[in-house]
């Protein structure tokens, strides 16, 4: 079970990122390095849901390696193909 | 070799703990794995349209996206506050987080409307081109998932009102709020892959 404090701290993490990924993306021109760093806070968005707010961390380890592969497998998809 | 035999009993009979049912989470890797297909043909697409896949970003209205995000990410924490309250047996509290869930729910369903209703006034539609044809598809079979999933969670707060679940039997409620986090974890790859992403 988690503290509604640790809840929240990750909800204003998640609020916070994605308004910065869409300054990114409203300012800037899609580079390489904003597409990267948007990879990247995907991933960890992707990984904080499946963590805390669906429980995994301490759930069922198979389940949980298979979920987070998901969101380290796409966002490192997006960094390849704006690398080659 | 370790005996297992000389472990407590409580250690042999320990099973990982999976929120929801089995059932449920099959579902689920077999949702992802479907819109995995369709990150993977919108990624595919786009390196072979660029200037198209570009034109077409450039109708789209980013701070709509962002919007949704935001409801869509506070509607899964709202999910999970609620369960966390049905946890310590308070009901009460639990059906109010599951409201207010429903209505972020709400908010992004009436946004996405807006959306859709602004491309529709520009003559954009699914058989526009092929960037028009992968926007809708994908993201009304989201939206589809999003209905789903609200229909879900309204049935989930009417049981927690009655009362029924008591007694820690909370495994439909657990697999409930997994499906709609699902829902929440496949806009977070959506939106910066439609609207971020140039």
């Amino acid at each position: 079970m988690k503290s509604i404090g640790k809840l929240e701290y990750y909800w204003w993490a998640l609020i916070a990122i994605t308004l910065f990924n869409t300054f990114l993306g409203e300012q800037f021109d899609s580079t390489a390095l904003v597409s990267v760093l948007v990879a990247l806070t995907v991933m960890y968005k992707g990984l904080v849901v499946i963590d805390h707010f669906m429980e995994l961390k301490q759930a069922n380890r198979p389940l949980r390696i298979l979920m987070r592969s998901y969101f380290i497998f796409f966002p490192s998809m997006i960094i390849l193909t704006v690398l080659f | 070799m370790l005996n297992t035999n000389t472990l407590p009993i409580e250690e042999q009979t320990k099973k990982p703990y999976l929120p929801g049912d089995l059932a449920m989470w099959f579902f689920i890797l077999a949702e992802l794995t479907v819109f995995a297909i369709f990150f993977i043909a919108f990624a595919i697409t786009r390196q072979l349209y660029p200037e198209m896949f570009q034109l077409g970003q450039s109708y789209l209205h980013p701070i709509a996206g962002a919007i949704n995000t935001v409801a869509l990410i506070t509607s899964s924490f709202f999910v999970a506050l609620s369960l966390n309250a049905i946890k310590q047996q308070k009901n009460r509290p639990s059906v109010m987080f599951m409201i207010a869930a429903l209505i972020m729910a709400m908010l992004y369903i009436v946004v996405k409307f807006w959306e859709y209703s602004q491309l529709f006034e520009l003559g954009f539609g699914i058989s526009s081109n092929t960037y028009f044809t992968l926007y809708f598809f994908i993201t009304a079979f989201h939206f589809m998932h999003v209905l789903l999933g609200m229909v879900i969670l309204s049935f989930i707060a009417l049981k927690a009102f009655k009362g029924e679940y008591q007694n820690k039997a909370i495994s439909g409620f657990e697999a409930g709020a997994c499906y709609w986090h699902m829902v929440d974890l496949v806009w977070v790859i959506l939106f910066p892959l439609l609207y971020v992403i140039h």
